[in-house]
């Protein structure tokens, strides 16, 4: 237990020295969700929310679709800088480091759940201060403010950080799974109601928007945010299981891959 | 300068038939067809059509959905024009190729009018890819084929290309392709009103949007197809259009030919 907590130290220190130098994160991780946030938002502003159908006492004014929104990008935010570190996984196969750390006794889980914990803390931090920016400026400051924030931050950072390890065991499979970059980003984003609420959805858009485990994230945090009636304890019990069911996968796919690698590679991958 | 924009448009088009970037293209098309689901999903099923005073006052009652995917369209276009008539020198200089392509009397305009020729005939298939998917969300587009939205259509065909080049000039200046484009993509979708009117924004930013060629286009083709205008009462438009590309274009080619002198001496010395 000891070495696999040195081995996720390890691997975060590793990532935080080899990327956090790069000016490039300012941008794909802070401005350009910025900019989506407010572009998000004034579409919004097209409707009459208070003409609308009441959904739930969610969304009624401009300060709750700003708290709406914020969450969703947040969580989105989480989940995406996941898939963007497992994306650089290829850069560790070409740099041929990938051979070094399959070949060291370190636990493989390890290494692959530090990967996702190291890039989700240097990721979010810049977003996450313009979110609680975001929501300061939107609510009246009460005193429960100070717990709701952390606990928040714990849901999204554990169901990220269970995801991050899934999808970096894709990413070790193959150079170039580019494709799932696609299929990740704007389906994930939509399907898991970052901008709708998934409660409005049709039956066939619910359904999809169950495989991801931010749908579950997302309703929990805006329960708690927006002081809503949701059943949330319902959304906990279906995001346990949906990370409990990811986290048996990326296990299996774990063995996949070593298996793969010890009857088709060879010493150097690339 | 024919000749150049021929063999270039030949070349790319060898190119793009046998290292064909299907990902790049299925990317595209995903990120299009979210871009008309999201306003779809608001609108139909979240708030029900209850569209704001403030967005019919601005936009003369137009029909929701036919605005949006107008915006969508306009919009994935703009992005793989500019992208890739902007990304070609860049291209080259990654791929090895630049000196050559400097070192040739060749006509710069001329090829870059050939990447544009070129990628225009992509762009024709994903307008027809999303035309469906916006028909079949409820968009009235029949109106978009008639002798005045071809002139927009050509007009803002111009304008994308004035744009191509700068940010070839930037991509080129800074060596960066990922930053500068993703950069600039994300201000144009937001500023231009792709998804919602430009009056929406602070004051700042509307005068600011009327840098992009895009913001007239749009407001131009949308007040043809969708309120059924005539192009006359808009010549103001098609000024500003004409003016901003020739601008840009003047600009760049200044631009890009100092840009040249350094990458030679760069690349040679």
């Amino acid at each position: 237990m000891k070495d696999t907590f040195k081995i996720v130290i390890a691997e975060m220190k590793k990532q935080h020295r080899h990327n956090f130098h790069s000016y490039s994160i300012y941008f794909s991780l802070l401005l350009w969700p910025i900019i989506i946030f407010f572009n998000t938002y004034y579409t919004y502003l097209s409707f009459d929310l208070t003409k609308a159908p009441v959904f739930s006492g969610l969304i009624n004014s401009k300060q709750s679709l700003l708290i709406f929104l914020i969450t969703g990008f947040i969580g989105y935010n989480f989940f995406y800088s996941m898939v963007q570190s497992a994306w650089q996984m290829g850069a560790e196969r070409q740099n041929g480091t990938l051979e070094t750390i399959i070949l060291s006794p370190a636990n493989w889980l390890a290494v692959v759940y530090g990967r996702s914990l190291g890039a989700l803390f240097q990721n979010v931090w810049m977003f996450s201060t313009f979110s609680i920016l975001i929501i300061i400026s939107s609510r009246s400051l009460e005193v429960n403010f100070f717990t709701q924030i952390p606990i928040a931050f714990f849901i999204f950072t554990l169901s990220a950080t269970v995801w991050g390890g899934l999808m970096n065991v894709i990413f070790l499979f193959s150079r170039d799974a580019a494709i799932l970059n696609n299929v990740l980003d704007d389906p994930m984003e939509f399907f898991s109601g970052v901008r709708v609420p998934t409660e409005t959805f049709p039956v066939w858009a619910k359904m999809i928007s169950v495989i991801f485990p931010l749908t579950h994230s997302l309703t929990i945090v805006r329960g708690i945010l927006l002081k809503t009636n949701i059943a949330w304890m319902e959304a906990a019990i279906k995001l346990s299981i949906s990370l409990v069911l990811l986290f048996i996968l990326t296990i299996v796919l774990l063995k996949l891959v070593e298996k793969n690698i010890r009857d088709n590679g060879n010493i150097t991958f690339y | 300068m024919f000749n150049i924009a021929k063999a270039t448009f030949k070349r790319n088009k060898i190119i793009a038939k046998r290292a064909f970037p299907w990902t790049l293209i299925i990317g595209r098309i995903i990120a299009g067809f979210f871009a008309i689901l999201f306003p779809y999903f608001v609108y139909t099923f979240f708030l029900k059509g209850s569209i704001s005073e403030s967005f019919n006052q601005y936009t003369n009652q137009s029909d929701y959905i036919t605005y949006i995917t107008i915006g969508a369209i306009f919009f994935i276009l703009g992005r793989s024009t500019m992208m890739e008539v902007g990304r070609a020198l860049f291209r080259e200089l990654k791929e090895g190729t630049l000196e050559s392509v400097l070192l040739t009397p060749s006509s710069r305009i001329g090829y870059h009018i050939g990447c544009l020729i070129e990628q225009l005939g992509r762009s024709f298939i994903q307008f027809l890819t999303m035309a469906f998917f916006g028909i079949s969300f409820g968009a009235n587009l029949f109106l978009i084929i008639s002798m005045q939205s071809i002139v927009v259509i050509i007009l803002t065909v111009l304008g994308f290309f004035s744009m191509a080049l700068i940010l070839s000039s930037i991509m080129l200046f800074t060596r960066d392709a990922y930053i500068t484009q993703n950069t600039l993509f994300a201000v144009m979708s937001f500023v231009t009103g792709v998804s919602f009117p430009v009056e929406f924004l602070p004051k700042w930013l509307q005068y600011f949007s009327h840098l992009f060629p895009m913001t007239a286009s749009l407001e131009l083709f949308r007040s043809i197809v969708i309120a059924k205008q005539s192009i006359s009462i808009h010549l103001d438009l098609v000024l500003e259009i004409l003016l901003l590309s020739g601008g840009y274009l003047l600009v760049a080619m200044i631009c890009l030919k100092i840009l040249e002198k350094k990458l030679v001496e760069n690349l040679f010395g």
